[in-house]
């Protein structure tokens, strides 16, 4: 078994997660990267000291912004690629990882990630203020007061034409994702009690219960875009975005692409140093690594192995950097027969035998995953869990575990359903097709069901399946995500598609969540992740290795797992490379 | 003549009736709520699932909804898109350009490529540039439009660092860069086109070659060039034309793929994400589009046996 990745050979993971602001959290969508590549990053290039907030319940975050080098050339122009046109760019009806991209260059939030430069590793979810001016002050474990900066302005565009952003813009916003009928926020947010507003620069919110995620949720992507009550209530708000954010959104061409101008008022001044940005909607593959060879945009991403090769061959002068891509898994209904037994599931992740997996569709690389992504700087790897020898193949363990559970001579007939590779990629269909020989070893027969990723997505991941299923992850940015997956209880959970009941998991969960102490939370996220690889209720597969490019000329930019890509206001270009 | 038109335009729009009962069913019978769909996260209540299914309409009975939505049809409002809340006609609209002058170019490059490969197999009919010719035109049949393209992709930008420019431009802003984004897809999607019409031109050259009326020709001592393109071409091109008119639909298809690998706003990356998001409206105006354009050309193919043989007349 392999012990070693990325993670392991950083030196940042620990300190870095000790100073990030929470945990990790979850995008909207299908593969989200963490990881980081090189090794000229180090431990303490945060831009800033860790601050404390004076309670020190808090988690600590970076000062901001980091201080841009003096050599800095503004100007020119920059271009990535996103894989699909966002549905929507309405943030309060949407959770669209794509849509998610943009929002960062238009919008802005109370916080934001730090990630995205050099000095902050991908998967760091370090949070900086972003409207806010500092870190919160927490007056107990209920109640976070938020001071917002001075000269907050939305675009100078209609219909806000550059007026002021009050704590009023902010509370509308936190009221719109919490109250509208059709808002997709609401379970997210429900740890919020009251959102007050006792003046124009503060804001104050309150949990109904202790709740250790609420910074980073704040600073994440699902949920907390401020979007101005004059321009969200119009239909315009599903094609155009008007916000405080560094780059004005100029154009939104369905299936071509999405321009941005800078923001000649931006508050974070003196970002952001490009004049415009362009996000080049392309679909297909081969046509993102084309015209990456031929230096027709200046960032693309997403590459498994053999593409990454191909590029490297073919742009020796670009620069990237390889992530670690989060791991899918296999949900089972563990509320019928024969899944409900912990022993038939112990079963199907012996039988699985990831190695050969990882050799037929990544050339070999990835670790195996676990509940907490491995690349969490504060998951373990599989090795170090006391039930690590679930993850290895062992046939003769697997099939006892089987017999003991359904009976020596017997068979489990049942059915796989997933999406097909449209938007989940060839990997992904072909992960299932292995794994289905695999099991078939063992007497479990799966009949296959492909479906079309929409019927996919509005039904199987609805929970309206039988047998099992398999989906990739989303990378999260706060730890609580695992709340969402395993409680049945309303406005808590998002998707239970175990169908798992487990009184002990919930007291587990319970805890966690209002630990603001992070080696206490730690401990109890140790317990959970022991908890869940023992019962095996979602059984996981390996990571794999995701590869960035970017243009030999850009600077101060780096990977980063999460999903808004405000962080490109401060990249640019070296006229002089 | 406008007795039969008048036929044959009755005739389609029948044709389309039966196409938009068939289509408008159809969508609504595909597994999944469409509540899920427009809101796009597992975390749906059924309030807001009413709420959704209440601005759409879809709480009517089915006949209501279709009444409802042909009478919106007749009046011009084809319906808005479920997630970004556009019109739908405007967002075909605004795409047919795109798809009209790479469906035009591919056809221009078919015909350009299936005439002088069909003429030529047919007047060196055994020969050694019929056989090579045949041969030709069987490789490209066989090729799928969507891997040619990915190589047309693939291998410049290996080879040569050369991929067509980013960000489509209109035909009218810039001329040159637009048809540097459009001749790959254009070759990709015309090739196999060009394929099947260069075989159907060689038959048919074959068997007007053999008429009496050629053989007349050539003794009255007119030149061979003479004889092949003005009496023998103009009537080989009958089922030419026919097969050009059955392939519309195959065109079309062609650039559902196409425009997708190629980054084109036309109508086949619309409907390809309409399909992706399972954006019912969308596809169901157009599939009602494509229809209406397939009924039509056939319609003028018809037509046009007329001016190619003036020995046809329709009553």
């Amino acid at each position: 078994m392999e012990h070693t990745n990325y993670w392991l050979r950083r030196k940042l993971s620990r300190r870095t997660a000790l100073r990030g602001s929470a945990l990790t959290g979850i995008g909207a969508a299908s593969y989200a990267l963490v990881g980081c590549g090189d090794d000229d990053d180090d431990d303490d290039g945060n831009g800033g000291d860790p601050t404390n907030t004076p309670q020190g319940l808090l988690p600590t975050a970076t000062s901001a912004p980091t201080q841009a080098p003096v050599e800095v050339t503004p100007g020119g122009s920059f271009s990535f690629q996103i894989s699909s046109p966002p549905p929507s760019l309405d943030p309060y009806t949407s959770t669209s990882f794509v849509a998610s991209y943009n929002h960062g260059l238009s919008y802005s939030k109370l916080y934001r990630f730090a990630a995205g430069v050099p000095e902050v590793a991908p998967a760091d979810n370090t949070m900086e203020p972003d409207l806010a001016e500092a870190m919160p002050e927490q007056q107990d474990d209920l109640t976070f007061v938020i001071t917002l900066k001075d000269g907050l302005k939305f675009h100078d565009v209609a219909p806000t034409n550059g007026r002021a952003l009050t704590s009023e813009d902010v509370a509308y916003a936190f009221d719109r994702y919490r109250n509208l009928e059709t808002s997709v926020h609401k379970t997210g947010l429900s740890f919020i009690d009251t959102v007050d507003t006792p003046d124009d620069k503060t804001v104050v919110i309150k949990t109904k219960a202790p709740y250790a995620d609420t910074v980073s949720y704040l600073g994440g992507n699902l949920g907390v875009w401020i979007s101005p009550a004059e321009h969200a209530e119009t239909e315009a708000a599903a094609t155009k975005m008007v916000g405080s954010g560094p780059f004005l959104n100029t154009a939104f061409e369905t299936g071509v692409q999405l321009t941005y101008a800078k923001n000649p008022n931006y508050y974070d001044a003196p970002y952001p140093y490009f004049d415009d940005v362009t996000a080049l909607i392309v679909t297909d593959q081969a046509k993102r690594v084309a015209d990456f060879s031929s230096g027709q945009v200046d960032l693309t991403w997403l590459f498994l192995p053999t593409e990454r090769d191909q590029l490297k061959s073919q742009r020796p002068d670009a620069q990237f950097e390889e992530t670690q891509g989060i791991g899918g898994y296999i949900y089972l209904r563990t509320d019928k027969p024969p899944f409900n037994d912990k022993r038939v599931r112990q079963a199907i992740s012996m039988a699985l035998n990831r190695g050969a997996i990882r050799e037929a569709i990544s050339k070999g690389e990835g670790v195996d995953e676990q509940l907490y992504h491995v690349g969490y700087p504060y998951a373990r790897q599989v090795a170090d869990l006391p039930q690590a020898k679930y993850w290895e193949h062992n046939l003769t363990e697997a099939k006892a575990a089987l017999e003991a559970a359904i009976g020596a001579g017997n068979t489990i007939e049942t059915t796989w359903e997933h999406a097909d590779a449209a938007i989940y990629t060839q990997a992904y269909v072909d992960t299932a097709t292995l794994a289905q020989a695999q099991l078939a070893q063992i007497g479990i027969n799966i009949t296959d069901v492909s479906k079309p990723y929409a019927q996919y997505i509005s039904t199987t991941y609805q929970g309206n399946y039988e047998g099992m299923g398999h989906s990739p992850r989303a990378v999260a940015y706060w730890a609580d995500f695992i709340t969402e997956r395993f409680t049945m209880t309303p406005q808590r959970g998002r998707i239970n598609l175990s169908y798992v009941t487990d009184p002990d998991l919930e007291v587990l969960m319970d805890k966690q969540r209002g630990q603001f102490d992070f080696e206490e939370r730690i401990e109890t996220i140790r317990q959970i992740e022991e908890h869940v690889a023992e019962e095996q209720y979602e059984i996981f597969f390996s990571t794999d290795t995701r590869t960035y490019f970017w243009d030999a000329p850009i600077r101060n930019y780096r990977p980063t797992a999460w999903f808004p890509y405000t962080h490109v206001m401060k990249t640019w270009r070296d006229a002089n490379a | 003549m406008g007795q039969y038109l008048a036929k044959r335009v009755l005739f389609a729009v029948g044709v389309l009736f039966v196409i938009s009962i068939v289509v408008f069913t159809a969508v609504r019978m595909i597994p999944g709520d469409v509540c899920r769909i427009v809101l796009n996260t597992p975390d749906v209540t059924e309030a807001q699932c009413e709420a959704i299914r209440d601005e759409l309409g879809l709480d009517e009975p089915l006949v209501t909804q279709y009444l409802s939505y042909m009478g919106g049809l007749l009046t011009g409002d084809w319906g808005t898109t479920l997630i970004s809340k556009r019109s739908v006609w405007d967002e075909i609209k605004t795409r047919i350009p795109v798809t009209l002058e790479l469906t035009l170019l591919a056809t221009t490059f078919a015909f350009i490529i299936a005439l002088p490969i069909g003429i030529i197999s047919a007047v060196r009919q055994d020969s050694v540039i019929d056989y090579v010719l045949r041969v030709l035109s069987i490789g490209w049949l066989s090729i799928p439009s969507f891997w040619l393209g990915t190589m047309l992709i693939v291998f410049p930008a290996q080879w040569w660092g050369y991929t067509p420019p980013v960000g489509y431009v209109d035909l009218w802003e810039d001329p040159l860069k637009n048809l540097e984004q459009l001749y790959l897809p254009a070759i990709s999607l015309g090739l196999a086109l060009s394929a099947s019409l260069a075989r159907v031109t060689r038959s048919a050259m074959l068997e007007v070659l053999r008429q009496d009326y050629i053989r007349t020709s050539r003794a009255k001592g007119l030149g061979e060039r003479l004889v092949i393109l003005r009496h023998a071409l103009r009537n080989a091109m009958i089922p030419v034309i026919t097969l050009f008119g059955l392939q519309i639909g195959v065109l079309l298809g062609g650039t559902v793929v196409l425009e997708s690998i190629f980054s084109l706003p036309g109508l086949g990356l619309l409907t390809f994400n309409a399909v992706t998001v399972k954006d019912y409206p969308q596809v169901q105006g157009l599939v009602l589009f494509f229809a209406t354009v397939l009924v039509t050309v056939n319609l003028l193919v018809d037509l046009s046996y007329a001016w190619f043989d003036p020995r046809i007349r329709y009553a």
